[in-house]
């Protein structure tokens, strides 16, 4: 596709750790060449209003440039059409290819963002492709969608990372068993960039026989714990403990879904009608959302909580 | 620990791609400039949506209405304010870039002031650009001496995203003006226009394609184009997946053509996969989960579908329309819980909130609808 040089506006969407980036790269560098490993940063300002200015940090090299214009938020539909269209516009002195803008976290855009991209897509095609790299496509445009080429990562099977961590190990001098690569795999749900880093961390500290758990989980397990270990009588304090932990999260930067993930599969897992499962469920539902509209995040996870404890004493009962 | 993961960043799946992605450096670049001598000769590919938008009003399909009504424009001289809506690709833009081509000829970019959501639209915008080129006066005749219409044309594309105060300062302009400039507004839903706006133009609806139009273009795209077809049921499919959507259709064309290459047939199975659709065994394996009241099952399907990529909007699409055509296990009652379920779902998904949780929620509600 990328040699017959007929080269659509790309839609790259997939899981983290799936080999979104990686693809990416892949194209830019048969597309260019080494011309597109030479990259520099730059850094753009650009006039939001009469008194504000942005500075839009890019990475460009003479055939494609970088950015990630959810960085900036609101200001995000400014960057679009100032930086990416006059980009668009211009085209290539020496040969007449054109150029590739890739946008990382699409997903993210605003709507206001998305809609300024629409023609720019279809106008300047003749002379700057995009590519859009986003983790879903839920909250893309259908317009956009449906001028750009949909492509579709799965995370790799565990058939193919298994023997790619063997591999890796090897070649790093340690060794480790298939059982413990297909362990690291499970634990990292087949995101292929936790399995590295994990790898790593088993290297360094030379522990390659058993799997490390991430900090993060082990906090929300016992979480979990202290949540259905609750008696009604002293579920204030239990929610005052949970609170310490919730900030000690927040505090590592661990975002607030993956709590809500983690937490609700524990305690499913631990309920046994299907009634209270659902009721479960829908609780993390609303209030997952709640806490992506609302500003304080604390408040919705207490909330979370305590209709749970709630729901959990009346079950018991 | 960045340098140990670009190290390997060489992913085992991208090697499925094909063995060009194996080739050494050298042969790479050998290949590149082979492809720079003959992208020299080759004109630059236009994507077929380009290439295949209607030139003249004649050519545009379906909306009868619109054309007969242009046509009577373009012959004579009484040519409204115009407001067009509907679906996206059913030809709106075309439509009036085809009018407006036909019009003005090689005019064009002085009598046209195309603007859309990628431009500056605020109210200054519409204050000094709009009425700027508003204020222009125009004459009848070209420099041959030809005669031509007497107006300029605006068109305000995408007129959904424009605030209203952007649309309001437009209000007064669009009627002093009206004796040298025409406007034409397209926006997807009329609701986003102010009233005021709206009872100004003559108002066109464009309807969604019926699925033998499109095939019918997509026939005569793939002659044009050599394409070949497996069967004539994969244009169908195409048809089916792109909702009478033009453009998509199109495109979806255009990337299975380059997905399977030149000289290969292109087979349905193909355009599922490019269309993101989720196979349907997945949703019945859900489905599955949930007759059998196993939450267990239910996560790790539900997991599994994440993990391979596919979309939560699309999941519930599917299931959306496996709910409305059941017959056997869901009365009209259940049925009815869903879709709103489905509903609310679709809404938090749009503001952000977790794909997962969402899926999890729509599909244990399923399941407590079928025990």
């Amino acid at each position: 596709m990328i040699e017959s040089n007929d080269f659509p506006n790309i839609l790259i969407y997939g899981p983290l750790g799936s080999g979104k980036k990686t693809r990416i790269a892949c194209i830019l560098r048969q597309l260019y060449g080494v011309a597109a490993s030479k990259t520099k940063i730059e850094l753009k300002s650009i006039a939001v209003n009469a008194s504000k200015k942005i500075d839009v940090k890019l990475v460009a090299s003479s055939h494609h440039i970088e950015l990630n214009p959810s960085d900036h938020h609101f200001y995000d539909r400014h960057v679009v059409t100032e930086l990416i269209k006059v980009t668009a516009q211009s085209k290539n002195v020496f040969d007449n290819r054109f150029k590739v803008i890739v946008i990382h976290e699409a997903h993210k855009l605003t709507k206001e963002a998305q809609q300024a991209l629409r023609r720019t897509m279809e106008k300047y095609v003749k002379a700057a492709r995009v590519i859009l790299n986003a983790d879903t496509i839920s909250t893309i445009i259908p317009p956009i969608q449906s001028r750009s080429l949909l492509i579709r990562v799965a995370l790799p099977s565990r058939e193919l990372l298994v023997p790619y961590l063997v591999e890796i190990a090897r070649k790093e001098n340690f060794h480790i068993s298939s059982q413990i690569a297909e362990k690291i795999v499970d634990e990292c749900e087949r995101n292929t960039r936790k399995c590295l880093l994990t790898l790593e961390t088993m290297k360094v500290k030379s522990k390659t026989s058993e799997v490390p758990r991430a900090g993060y989980l082990l906090c929300i397990d016992s979480m979990a714990e202290k949540i259905l270990s609750a008696r009604p009588q002293t579920s204030i304090r239990t929610t005052e403990e949970i609170r310490l932990q919730f900030y000690q999260l927040q505090m590592h930067l661990i975002p607030i879904e993956l709590i809500y993930i983690n937490l609700t599969r524990k305690l499913k897992s631990k309920l046994n009608s299907n009634e209270a499962k659902a009721k479960l469920i829908e609780m993390a539902a609303r209030y997952q959302h709640n806490s992506v509209l609302g500003s304080k995040q604390i408040i919705h996870f207490e909330a979370f909580i305590a209709n749970f404890l709630d729901m959990y004493f009346k079950q018991s009962q | 620990m960045e340098k140990f993961l670009e190290k390997y960043r060489k992913n085992p799946s991208v090697k499925e791609k094909g063995d060009t992605q194996k080739a050494s450096r050298a042969q790479l670049d050998e290949k590149l400039v082979e492809k720079r001598d003959e992208s020299g000769s080759q004109q630059t590919a236009i994507p077929w949506i380009e290439k295949y938008r209607p030139k003249r009003i004649e050519d545009i399909v379906q909306q009868e209405e619109v054309v007969s009504v242009l046509r009577k424009c373009l012959h004579g001289r009484d040519f409204p304010n115009l407001l067009f809506y509907g679906p996206p690709g059913t030809g709106k833009t075309s439509t009036i870039l085809a009018l407006a081509k036909q019009m003005f000829g090689d005019l064009f970019h002085d009598r046209v002031l195309e603007l859309n959501a990628s431009d500056e639209r605020g109210i200054q915008v519409i204050r000094e650009k709009v009425k700027k080129f508003a204020h222009q006066i125009v004459g009848g005749k070209r420099k041959d001496g030809t005669q031509c219409p007497p107006f300029k044309l605006i068109i305000l594309d995408e007129a959904d995203s424009m605030t209203h105060q952007a649309q309001a300062a437009l209000r007064r302009t669009m009627e002093k003006e009206a004796a040298s400039t025409r406007f034409c507004i397209i926006c997807n839903y009329i609701s986003r226009i102010i009233e005021p706006i709206a009872s100004r133009c003559s108002k066109f609806r464009f309807k969604s394609l019926d699925s033998e139009l499109v095939v019918e273009k997509l026939r005569s795209i793939c002659q044009a184009e050599n394409v070949l077809l497996e069967d004539d049921l994969v244009l169908e499919e195409i048809v089916k997946m792109s909702e009478g959507d033009m453009r998509k259709a199109v495109t979806m064309l255009h990337t299975a053509f380059r997905w399977v290459g030149v000289g290969n047939e292109l087979t349905t199975a193909d355009v599922s996969e490019i269309a993101a659709v989720i196979p349907m065994t997945k949703i019945e394996k859900v489905i599955e989960a949930c007759k059998d009241q196993s939450y267990e099952k239910l996560e790790e399907t539900i997991t599994s579908i994440i993990k391979e990529g596919y979309s939560a909007i699309r999941f519930f699409n599917q299931l959306h329309d496996w709910i409305l055509e059941d017959t056997t296990l869901l009365n009209d009652n259940k049925k009815a819980v869903l879709c709103e379920a489905i509903a609310e779902a679709d809404y938090q998904l749009i503001n952000g909130a977790n794909e997962y949780l969402q899926m999890l929620y729509i599909s244990s509600v399923l399941l407590q609808q079928l025990s």
